[in-house]
């Protein structure tokens, strides 16, 4: 009971909800029959993708995994901090040049 | 009515699959129907001990199905419930001994004379628990609040599934100061999880032991918390599909709700 005090001003995460984050990761992969491993990879590449257009927060990106209708669907949550300037300009510039 | 063979199955052992095949069952049968509960965990039986009807073990389901006997003569009619019959699994042999047409044929015959089969399923994904789903029309699964029961019983489902048998969700032992603590997977996790229509909640309760030790059913004992939430399943697959699942509550008491103030929730 003291325990869950201090843990909830130190604002650890409960265990339940940790429970089912690794769940949801570990059941895309039996799934998918992908390894954790390449899971991981298919994260990198998408942080790094979204990297090249934007300044996003890699401590809040969420990789979700819900299943509707016998599909696994994957969901990535990330805070966009700002468009980055070098994208931003080249598409203006990839504007200006148009016909 | 069409009658309908239930497979109660988990993928994981020891998460209450007997005990649900035993309470379920016999709450649908206190409702009047005719209810036959088949033990097919061959080698490990247990059925026939937690329904308390071990002394009256003489023939078994592979006697049956070797033509050693007349299903009637392996049917143990229960004294305590009307219209509640066993037919326990053998002890001796192993799950090789019989096979998915054996369970087809045996259950077409015993159809004619129930309502209502259930079918014990022994954990793993082997031999026994294709014998066990051979011939079922819908899957009662099986699972606890926890990481390997959850992953197990998503097996199980896909499992299922790839041979077209729907599946329901039970999720057994639930300790509802765990969830209001955030230190259990709530119920709302795990069917987001599993993705599968929900059975019923049946929280953790010490009545269970109680009444397995003592070869009785918690479903006939109205204080029992697990055992209403038993009946109620029963209710449920007995037509009363919209009875509203109850949500295991914290009980009362200052050093509870003291806690409750303490976590805040």
């Amino acid at each position: 009971m003291i325990a869950g005090f201090i843990k909830r001003i130190m604002k650890t995460q409960a265990s339940g909800d940790v429970a089912k984050q690794r769940l949801q990761i570990a059941l895309v992969c039996d799934r998918l029959e992908v390894s954790k491993e390449v899971f991981g990879l298919i994260q990198q590449d998408m942080v790094q993708l979204l990297s090249r257009y934007f300044d996003i927060d890699t401590d809040g990106i969420v990789f979700n995994i819900s299943r509707e209708n016998k599909k696994a669907h994957l969901v990535i949550n990330t805070p966009i901090l700002r468009l980055k300037q070098a994208s931003a300009k080249k598409a203006t510039k990839t504007l200006a040049t148009a016909p | 009515m069409e009658s309908k063979v239930f497979v109660v199955t988990s993928g994981k052992g020891g998460v209450g699959k007997t005990t649900a095949t035993a309470n379920i069952g016999t709450a649908m049968a206190m409702t009047g129907k005719n209810v036959l509960v088949i033990d097919l965990d061959i080698g490990l039986r247990n059925l026939d001990v937690v329904m308390g009807l071990e002394n009256r073990v003489v023939f078994t389901v592979v006697d049956v199905i070797k033509g050693r006997c007349n299903h009637k003569k392996a049917l143990i009619k229960d004294r305590r419930v009307d219209n509640l019959f066993l037919i326990p699994a053998s002890q001796i042999d192993t799950k090789d001994a019989i096979n998915e047409q054996e369970i087809r044929e045996l259950c077409a015959t015993l159809k004619k004379e129930f309502d209502y089969i259930f079918i014990d399923c022994p954990a793993g994904i082997e031999q026994g628990f294709k014998n066990a789903i051979a011939a079922a029309d819908e899957a009662i699964v099986i699972t606890t609040p926890d990481v390997s029961a959850v992953r197990d019983a998503d097996r199980i489902i896909g499992l299922l599934d790839s041979e077209s048998i729907s599946s329901k969700l039970i999720i057994n032992r639930i300790n509802p100061e765990l969830v209001a603590r955030g230190d259990m997977l709530t119920h709302d996790d795990v069917t987001d999880i599993l993705s599968i229509k929900l059975l019923g909640l049946v929280p953790l309760d010490d009545s269970i032991t109680t009444s397995t030790n003592r070869g009785e059913f918690a479903v006939t004992d109205d204080s029992s918390p697990a055992g209403r939430a038993f009946f109620r399943i029963g209710q449920r697959l007995n037509g009363h599909q919209d009875l509203p699942i109850e949500v295991p509550q914290v009980k009362g008491g200052f050093m509870k709700k003291f806690r409750k103030i303490i976590s805040g929730r």
